[in-house]
């Protein structure tokens, strides 16, 4: 009983999430219509900086593959993590703006299912316009893939996701703590940009830079997935890093769970549910 | 026995990361509300009610004391609460203005795992008695405010729950609307359910509650049938109708520490005594001596409003 | 007994004021303070990471550009700048509308110009912080250089694309206040504006009949004058004749637009829609 009482719970939140969501038809065709305008920005900078040695240039720096593949993937893992940054992240604090949070906290749902739900519609709204913006720009830039290992690749972008989802849980129990988590997922963006490698190869930073990079669970999704997708890696190529994300998504989601329940406890003995 | 019960509950809030100003909330209230009554709680602006109501429905933790719903403890066995009690939270928000108003009760409904099948038919009787039929597959931005209050009570009760808590459920509404949703209520108490309402409506206290408790400053002053809450404070209502100079009926009214009100032309002197002869014989002699003439001479029991103004000290 | 109308400087004045309550009340969050800080940083040290495998036989080095840091901080820079300024004019009167204060302005015997105006300036002094931030960045930072007697060239060209982005911003103005979502459509025309002007490489670049459009957007010419003067210390001079001629087309466009506008409105009735 309990567990299809959850099912339900998670269905519920995912189908609302999904009926508000169609009711701003501006912010769907901004989902599809800014990582297109995005990666061209980048594929035309990089052939401005680089000249016609793209390809040997990046090859340099350890990454053998066509740089517009190259910036593709990068931008659509990143449009996947913004989305999710919106969604999951900001899932309590949406709460909070329409005005619900209070009911939903009274009602005896749990907790994770209410987040899991809105991660859930997070991850299929983004997915589907970051795989139709991404088709857009092969379409009109002709970026070339290397896929050898269909299952690896497959196996590489589903693990991606699930990174950017607990990056997505993990920021909900950052934002649930202020109240301008708007901006504050505003101002994520751009690092998470910068130290994933998304624009570049994250070799080219300084190590300690990288350091930073290689704490994200999205560097190691977004390093599987052009390995498995540019240069033709199989599975035992990228499992360790598989592993390295799925530790790292692990932590980011049982953080971010910790802190939605520690500060549900928090605002309940403060009275801060409805203000902040 | 007892819907709700409360014993010595308390609540301090504290105001701003550095200042840490401290608002004494709740001074140890103390309540029992018969299953299948409807008992208001009477207060002004800044009481307290607000706070007990989120007490009683889990959404904050009281500091001391402690309080049963349904013959659950709220801070211990907050879920087992949270399934046998219905919350309204007054205002326009709180509903998902882009869903029709069937959406949003579905949702709630999940939230309160409420099977399918059973949460359509529920659904569809709360839509029918809350009267939004015609209107459940419109969007909530075109609801009226009534409407929308209307639709937060039906979500209130999706759980069918032993005990429903109403926050100034009429609250910014045009009397039609107060009164739609005031017969809603008593529909709702009529189907043996426990309702806890707050309110500064005195007379939709009077109107609708078995037993009214009068919370000020954090306490409860003042309890029982609305009758016996005018008996608490005593005295009787006298009003001497006059007519003359408004300047000197303004006088007496001072002298004898009562209210002048004009209403075309005549002068009401009004005052909640505890002797109404005596207080009669000073206004007719006083009249007598400033040339004003008397009209007319009215006793009667005071009303809830009177009786709130008197306990509390609203509007002196 | 009333009869008063004020002057055009006291409702621009009255409207700066107005705007400059807003923006205070917006940074009185310190997430709206950490975004305007922390944005600026990431977008230079993006282009400082990929100044790192740029090349001298890449387009903008044969510009005549050695540092892509500098470009990309000047072009980052500015095109904020010119954006806001596009933006800021529909937002407000959507933030007005919404408020339910848009009736009661136009209501108002006030040049409703001087009034759009005075809210665009606000902007502009916000903006202009935005602007000296991340040449502080690049600078401080990243270690760059700009000329400084480039500037009073940066500034001429600065002017003539804001006065032709005030133009564009009132005539776009028109079309965002019928939309429920103007914020939407700003964020969804930025990254093109973005693509189009120029701001992280040559417009060059773009297949051409795309360049011939990019080229009708003041701020495209906007931050190349910008560029060369402060990156190059050159003049530009027939640069800023072409933006002067872009000014006044669209400055008188926009004026046309917001008469019509306005115009439709009291004729259909009820401002608020407006």
């Amino acid at each position: 009983m309990n567990i299809v009482y959850h099912v339900r719970v998670i269905k519920a939140v995912a189908v609302r999430d999904f009926k508000i969501r169609i009711t701003y038809i501006p912010w769907i065709m901004n989902s599809l219509l800014q990582p297109i305008a995005w990666t061209l920005i980048l594929v035309y900078a990089y052939r401005s900086i680089m000249g016609p040695g793209s390809r040997e240039i990046l090859t340099a720096h350890g990454w053998a593959g066509d740089p517009v593949g190259f910036l593709v993937l990068g931008q659509v893992l990143l449009s996947l993590f913004n989305a999710l940054n919106w969604r999951a992240g900001m899932a309590i604090q949406r709460e909070r703006w329409y005005g619900t949070l209070e009911l939903i906290l009274q009602a005896p749902a749990s907790r994770i299912a209410v987040l899991a739900g809105s991660s859930l519609f997070g991850l299929v709204d983004a997915g589907w316009a970051s795989f139709l913006s991404a088709l857009a720009v092969i379409a009109l830039t002709n970026a070339t893939f290397n896929i050898v290992d269909p299952l690896a690749a497959a196996t590489s972008v589903a693990l991606a996701a699930v990174g950017a989802l607990s990056m997505g849980v993990g920021l909900a129990g950052l934002y649930v703590l202020t109240r301008s988590a708007g901006p504050i997922a505003i101002a994520i963006q751009h690092p998470t940009r910068f130290f994933t490698g998304s624009s570049f190869p994250l070799a080219i930073l300084p190590a300690v830079l990288q350091y930073v990079g290689y704490a994200i669970p999205l560097t190691y999704g977004l390093e599987a997935v052009r390995m498995t997708m540019l240069q033709g890696a199989g599975l035992s190529d990228v499992e360790p890093l598989l592993y390295r994300l799925l530790i790292l998504s692990l932590a980011s989601s049982m953080l971010g769970v910790a802190m939605v329940r520690w500060a549900e406890e928090v605002a309940r003995r403060n009275g801060w549910l409805h203000t902040f | 026995m007892y819907a709700i019960e409360a014993e010595g509950l308390e609540k301090e809030y504290k105001m701003g990361l550095i200042s840490k100003r401290r608002v004494k909330a709740l001074r140890g209230v103390s309540l029992r509300i018969r299953r299948g009554t409807l008992y208001s709680l009477l207060g002004p602006n800044g009481a307290g009610k607000t706070t007990l109501v989120k007490i009683l429905a889990t959404l904050l933790i009281p500091d001391a004391g402690w309080a049963r719903v349904a013959g659950f403890d709220v801070a211990r066995e907050a879920v087992e609460v949270r399934k046998r009690v219905g919350v309204v939270l007054g205002g326009e928000r709180a509903l998902y203005w882009r869903l029709t108003g069937w959406s949003n009760l579905w949702f709630f409904s999940q939230l309160y795992g409420i099977p399918p099948g059973e949460a359509r038919r529920r659904i569809r009787e709360l839509i029918e008695l809350v009267g939004l039929q015609g209107w459940e597959h419109v969007r909530v931005e075109n609801y009226s405010k009534g409407m929308k209050q209307r639709l937060h009570i039906a979500r209130g009760l999706l759980n069918d729950p032993e005990v429903l808590l109403l926050d100034e459920p009429t609250i910014g509404l045009d009397p039609a609307a107060a009164k739609e949703v005031r017969g809603l209520i008593r529909r709702i108490v009529a189907e043996g359910r426990t309702v806890l309402l707050t309110t500064h409506y005195m007379a939709e206290a009077e109107e609708l509650s078995d037993r009214v408790g009068i919370i000020s400053g954090g306490r409860i002053i003042a309890e029982g049938s609305p009758g016996e809450v005018k008996k608490i404070i005593g005295g009787r209502m006298v009003v001497v109708s006059l007519t003359g100079h408004p300047r000197e009926a303004s006088m007496l009214a001072t002298l004898l520490g009562a209210r002048a009100r004009s209403i075309d032309g005549v002068i009401a002197i009004e005052a909640m005594v505890e002797d109404e002869e005596e207080f009669i014989d000073k206004v007719l002699g006083e009249a007598l001596r400033r040339g004003l003439r008397v009209r007319k001479v009215e006793v009667r029991e005071p009303s809830l409003e009177e009786a709130f103004i008197r306990l509390t000290g609203e509007g002196q | 007994m009333g009869g008063y109308t004020p002057s055009k400087l006291q409702v621009l004045r009255a409207s700066l004021a107005s705007y400059a309550r807003d923006v205070l009340a917006l940074y009185s969050a310190w997430g709206f303070v950490l975004v305007r800080l922390s944005v600026p940083v990431f977008m230079v040290a993006t282009a400082w990471a990929l100044s790192k495998i740029a090349s001298p036989s890449g387009l903008v080095a044969s510009l005549g550009y050695g540092d892509y840091v500098g470009y990309v901080a000047l072009g980052f820079a500015f095109f904020t700048m010119l954006t806001t300024t596009l933006f800021e004019v529909g937002e407000r009167i959507h933030r007005e509308m919404v408020q339910g204060t848009l009736e009661t302005v136009l209501l108002t015997p006030a040049s409703r110009l001087a009034w759009l105006i005075g809210g665009a300036l606000g902007s502009l002094l916000i903006s202009l912080v935005d602007v000296a931030l991340v040449i502080v960045y690049y600078v401080a930072l990243f270690g760059g250089e700009v000329y400084l007697g480039g500037a009073p060239y940066a500034l001429a060209g600065l002017l003539l694309s804001l006065a032709g982005m005030m133009g564009m911003g009132i005539a776009l103005a028109g079309l965002v206040v019928n939309l429920k979502e103007p914020h939407a459509f700003n964020v969804m025309l930025t990254p093109f504006l973005m693509l189009l002007s120029g701001m992280m490489f040559p417009v060059e670049a773009l297949p051409e009949p795309v360049e011939a459009v990019s080229r009708l957007i003041p701020v495209t010419h906007g931050i190349e004058v910008v560029r060369s003067s402060l990156l190059q210390g050159e003049s530009a001079s027939q640069l800023l004749w072409i933006l002067g001629l872009e000014a006044l087309v669209y400055t008188m466009v926009g004026y046309m637009v917001f008469r019509l506008l306005e115009a439709r409105a009291r004729r259909l009735g009820g401002l608020g829609s407006f």
